[in-house]
C-alpha cells in the first residue's frame, strides 16, 4: 500500500508544477485552400458567438452558413468561440497558432495578442484593399479606417466591422408599471427616485410580495448597468481634460456624488442588494420574473424579447408586461448619458500573415459589402425560408417562428454579418413591425451618447499589465472595489475615495495621466 | 549483465509489464517534464510571436516586479490563509465521512449514500456557483430560514468575514464524496480478522474505529496530507473565479486569480510564470519539510 501510494504521490508532485506550455510554432497551411481555384476558396472565420442563441449551437453545416457560402462562392467556415471568455480563448489560439483566416479582435493592439503588429503577425492590408476592395474603401467611413484600432503608422492591419448605428444604449423601463402608477416617463434623477420608491412600496408584479421588486436592476458587470453616474458629469471608463491634463473621470471629485447616489439606491432598497455578485443570466431571469423596474439595455434587444410580441414570451405570468425605451436620467445641470461616443467600430477583422491568398478574403468582404444578394441575406436571411419575394417586394415576418425561434434572425443579421451589426440596417428597419419604435429607440440612444476627450485614444502602455489601475468598472480594479465597498457601506465615501485616488496615482496613475495627456496634445495638434 | 537478469528482462511477463507502463511514462515525460523547460520564460520577456527561444533574457526582473508589487503581501497571506483553512477543514472531512460510512451495516444504503455524496463532484463549478448564489443570497433560502429564527440576513458571499468560510464549506460539499473514495478503498483492505479479534476482546465500534480502522489507513492519510500541503498555495481557480467579487477581493484575491487576470487576460506570461515558479518553490520546500518531519515522527513518507 505504502509503496503504491508513494508512486502516486511522486507523479502528483510533478503534476503540481504547472507551467505555461510554449506553443510558439505555427502549423502552416492547415486550412489553406488550393491557390489556383478562386471559386470555393476556403475561408475559416474565427469569432465569438456574442451570446446570440442561434450561433451558440450552430454546426459547421448550418443552413445559413451554407447559404452564405453559396451566395458568395466561397467555402466558408465560421467557428464561434464563447463570448464571455473570448479574449482568453483567442489568446490561447494565438499561442498555439491554430488561427483562422479571418479573426475577430477588439483592436489590432489588443492585449489578447500583445506585440502582434510589431512582430508582423497581421498582414498589412492596405495594398490589398487598394487593389481588391474598392467597395470596402467606399462603404466604410474614413473615421473608422483612421482609428488606432485599425491602423498604425499609416498601415492598415484590420478591417472595421461597424456598429451599424452610432449608439444603441437606452434605459428599458416597465411601461406597464409606469401606467399602473400613473407616472409619466421619468426624465430626471428625481423622477427616477420617485418611480423607484413607488416600485418598492407596491406589489408591482402582483405575486403578493411587495418586497421582491427593485426600481433598477444591476449585475456584476457594473459598466453595463450604470445609468446614473453620467448625470453627475462623470463616467467610469472615460477621460476628460481637467486643468490641461487628460485624466480619467474616476478620480474626479464629482465621482463622489455619483457613488453617494448609488449608496442611496442601495440603502433605500431601490437596487437589488446582490448587484456585486449577481451574474448577467440571473439578472435577465429577474427581469423576466418581474422583479426589475428599469435596466440599461441595447436598442436591438427590444426586438429580441421586449417588443409587444416578445414581452408576452419573456415575462412570466405577466400578460400586460410592456417595455419602453428611454433616455438616460438627467442630473441637476441637465447632464446625463449612456454609452461613450465611439469610433463606430464594433470589432476588427485581422488576417494573419500566414494566410494563403489573402486577396480572396478581401474579395469576399468586398462582395459582402457591395452585392445586392448579400444585402438581402444580412437583412432577411434565406430566400424561401426566412422571407419570400413577390414581384420584387420582400415579404419578411420577423415574428415567424423560422426567424424568431432561438432568435434565428440574429444569425444572419449579426453572427454571420461580416460587415456590421445588422439589426438596424435600412432594409431591416423597413421590414419591421416596430419600425417607428426602433427608429425612435436609436434616436434616443444617439441623444444618450456621452461626449468625451479620449475619443480615438489608443491603448495606453502605462496601463499594460496593471489591471488594478484600469479606469472603468473592470473586474478586480481599485476603483470597482472602492465603489462596491462604499455602496454597501463597508467604508465611508470620503476617506475611501481619497485613499483610492492617492493609491491609484501612486501605483501608476500619474504615468497614465501623463501618457494620455501627451497623446491628446499630439493628436489634437494635427 | 548476468544471464538471470537478461532472462528476466526478456521474459514475456516483464516485457508485457513494461509495455503497459510505456504509455503512462511517455505521457508523464511529455506533459510533465518537457513543459518544465517552458519555465525559462520567467527569465525572459516572452512574446507570443517571438516564441520561447527568440524572446529576450531579462534575468530576475519579473521576480523583482513581483516582490515590489504593492499587493504581493496581501495576496501571499490570502493564499496561505485559504490554503491552511482548506487543509484544516477540507482534509479531515472525507476521512471522517469515510470512517462513518464504513460503519454502515446496510450495504445498499451505504452504497446509495456514497453515490449521492460524490455526485456533486461531477457538477461544473458554474452550476454549483449558480446553486449557491441563489441559496446564500441575502434574500435566498438560507437567509429566509435564518430569518425565521430571528437572525439578521447574512451576505455570505459578499462579506469578507464570511467569504472564506463559505468558499471552504462549498468546496467541501462538492468534493468530500470524491475524496472519500480513496479512504473507503483503503478501509476495504483492512484485514477483517483484526475486527473479529477486537470484538472477541470486547472492543466497542468506536474503539474498533480508533484502534483498527484509523491506524490501518494511516499511511494513506499521511501521504495524502503531505501532498495536500505541497499544494498549499493552490486555490481552486474555477471556484475562486466564480465566487470572487469586489466586496471580498481584499481577502479572496489569491495567486491563482491574480495570475489569471494579469497573465491570461493581460498577456503578461513571463511575469505570471515567475509567480507560478515562486508558488512551486514554496510548495516544494513545504513538501520536503513536512515529509522529513513525518518520516522522523510517524515513519511514513512519500519518498
Amino acid at each position: 500500500m505504502k509503496k503504491k501510494l508513494g508512486m502516486l504521490a511522486l507523479t502528483t508532485v510533478f503534476a503540481t508544477v504547472t507551467v505555461l506550455a510554449d506553443c510558439g510554432k505555427t502549423d502552416e497551411g492547415k486550412e489553406g485552400g488550393s491557390a489556383t481555384a478562386p471559386t470555393n476558396h476556403k475561408i475559416h472565420v474565427l469569432l465569438s458567438h456574442a451570446e446570440a442563441a442561434y450561433a451558440k449551437q450552430a454546426k459547421d453545416d448550418d443552413p445559413y452558413i451554407k447559404e452564405l457560402s453559396k451566395l458568395s462562392g466561397y467555402n466558408l467556415k465560421f467557428e464561434f468561440l464563447g463570448h464571455a471568455d473570448y479574449s482568453q480563448q483567442l489568446s490561447l489560439r494565438f499561442a498555439s497558432g491554430e488561427l483562422g483566416d479571418l479573426i475577430r479582435t477588439p483592436e489590432i493592439s489588443s492585449t489578447i495578442h500583445t506585440g502582434a503588429v510589431d512582430q508582423g503577425v497581421f498582414l498589412d492590408l492596405k495594398p490589398l484593399i487598394d487593389k481588391y476592395g474598392p467597395n470596402l474603401k467606399k462603404k466604410i467611413p474614413e473615421t473608422a479606417w483612421n482609428s488606432p484600432r485599425v491602423s498604425q503608422n499609416g498601415k492598415i492591419y484590420g478591417i472595421p466591422v461597424l456598429s451599424g448605428v452610432p449608439a444603441d444604449r437606452v434605459v428599458f423601463i416597465r411601461q406597464d408599471w409606469l401606467d399602473k402608477l400613473k407616472l409619466s416617463t421619468p426624465k430626471t434623477i428625481d423622477d427616477y427616485l420617485n418611480y423607484f420608491e413607488l416600485v418598492k412600496k407596491e406589489d408591482m408584479n402582483g405575486n403578493g410580495d411587495p418586497n421582491d421588486e427593485y426600481g433598477i436592476g444591476m449585475f456584476d458587470g457594473i459598466a453595463w448597468t450604470d445609468i446614473f453616474s453620467s448625470a453627475f458629469g462623470v463616467t467610469p471608463g472615460l477621460y476628460n481634460i481637467r486643468n490641461g491634463q487628460l485624466t480619467p473621470d474616476i478620480i474626479d471629485p464629482k465621482m463622489k456624488d455619483a457613488i453617494t447616489f448609488y449608496k442611496k439606491l442601495y440603502d433605500s432598497g431601490y437596487v437589488n442588494p446582490n448587484l456585486f455578485t449577481r451574474k448577467e443570466a440571473e439578472h435577465n431571469a429577474a427581469i423576466a420574473k418581474g422583479e426589475i423596474g428599469s435596466w440599461e439595455a441595447a436598442v436591438y434587444q427590444y426586438t429580441a424579447g421586449y417588443n409587444a410580441e416578445g414581452a408576452k414570451k419573456t415575462f412570466v405570468n405577466q400578460p400586460t408586461a410592456a417595455v419602453s425605451m428611454n433616455a438616460a436620467p438627467k442630473g441637476a445641470d441637465g447632464k446625463g448619458g449612456l454609452g461613450a461616443q465611439g469610433d463606430g467600430i464594433y470589432f476588427v477583422w485581422v488576417i494573419p500573415s500566414k494566410t494563403k491568398n489573402p486577396e480572396e478574403i478581401i474579395k469576399f468582404l468586398d462582395w459582402a459589402w457591395s452585392d445586392e444578394t448579400a444585402d438581402k441575406f444580412f437583412a432577411y436571411g434565406i430566400k424561401g425560408q426566412n422571407y419570400s419575394e413577390e414581384s420584387g417586394n420582400v415579404k419578411y415576418d420577423m415574428a415567424a417562428s423560422v426567424n424568431a425561434d432561438k432568435n434565428a434572425f440574429q444569425m444572419y443579421q449579426l453572427s454571420l454579418n461580416v460587415r456590421e451589426i445588422g439589426f438596424a440596417s435600412p432594409l431591416v428597419l423597413k421590414a419591421m413591425p416596430d419600425a417607428n419604435m426602433m427608429i425612435k429607440g436609436y434616436d434616443t440612444a444617439k441623444a444618450n451618447l456621452i461626449k468625451h476627450d479620449g475619443l480615438y485614444m489608443p491603448r495606453l502602455k502605462s496601463l499594460e499589465g496593471k489591471p488594478e489601475i484600469a479606469i472603468g468598472f473592470g473586474v478586480g480594479n481599485l476603483f470597482t472595489d472602492m465603489f462596491a465597498k462604499v455602496v454597501t457601506g463597508a467604508e465611508p465615501i470620503d476617506t475611501a475615495f481619497d485613499k483610492f485616488v492617492a493609491d491609484w496615482k501612486k501605483r501608476g496613475g500619474d504615468e497614465v495621466i501623463k501618457e494620455a495627456t501627451e497623446w491628446y496634445n499630439s493628436f489634437n495638434k494635427k | 549483465m548476468s544471464p538471470q537478469l537478461r532472462k528476466h528482462i526478456y521474459s514475456k511477463d516483464a516485457l508485457q509489464v513494461l509495455l503497459i507502463a510505456l504509455p503512462g511514462l511517455v505521457a508523464i515525460l511529455l506533459f510533465k517534464y518537457v513543459p518544465l523547460a517552458g519555465n525559462m520564460i520567467a527569465f525572459k520577456n516572452y512574446n507570443l510571436f517571438q516564441g520561447v527561444w527568440q524572446s529576450d533574457w531579462v534575468g530576475l526582473d519579473h521576480f523583482r516586479r513581483m516582490f515590489a508589487f504593492e499587493d504581493f503581501g496581501k495576496i501571499f497571506w490570502n493564499s496561505v490563509r485559504l490554503g491552511l483553512y482548506s487543509i484544516l477543514f477540507g482534509f479531515p472531512a472525507p476521512l471522517i465521512l469515510a470512517l462513518l460510512l464504513n460503519e454502515m451495516r446496510l450495504a445498499w444504503f451505504k452504497r446509495s449514500v456514497q453515490t449521492l455524496l460524490y455526485l456533486p463532484h461531477f457538477l461544473s463549478w458554474v452550476i454549483v456557483g449558480g446553486i449557491f448564489f441563489n441559496l446564500l443570497d441575502v434574500k435566498g433560502f438560507v437567509n429566509k430560514l435564518l430569518g425565521g429564527w430571528g437572525v439578521a440576513a447574512i451576505d455570505f458571499i459578499g462579506n469578507p468575514d464570511t467569504f472564506i468560510g463559505t468558499i471552504i464549506a462549498i468546496g467541501i460539499w462538492k468534493e468530500v464524496g470524491w475524496g472519500m473514495i480513496i479512504y473507503l478503498a483503503a478501509l476495504a483492505g483492512v484485514n477483517p480478522n483484526l475486527y473479529e479479534a477486537a470484538m472477541v476482546d470486547g472492543a466497542s465500534r468506536l474503539k474498533q474505529m480508533l484502534h483498527i480502522s484509523l491506524p490501518s489507513i494511516m499511511p494513506a492519510i499521511v501521504v495524502l496530507l503531505l501532498l495536500r500541503i505541497g499544494n498549499l498555495l493552490d486555490a481552486n481557480i474555477e471556484q475562486m473565479l466564480i465566487f470572487l467579487n469586489p466586496l471580498v477581493r481584499d481577502v479572496g484575491e489569491v495567486f491563482d486569480t491574480y495570475i489569471y487576470r494579469v497573465g491570461l487576460l493581460g498577456s503578461q506570461f513571463s511575469y505570471t510564470t515567475a509567480i507560478g515558479i515562486f508558488k512551486s518553490v514554496i510548495g516544494l520546500v513545504l513538501i520536503m519539510g513536512v515529509n522529513t518531519l513525518s518520516k522522523r515522527t510517524t515513519g511514513e513518507s512519500i519518498y
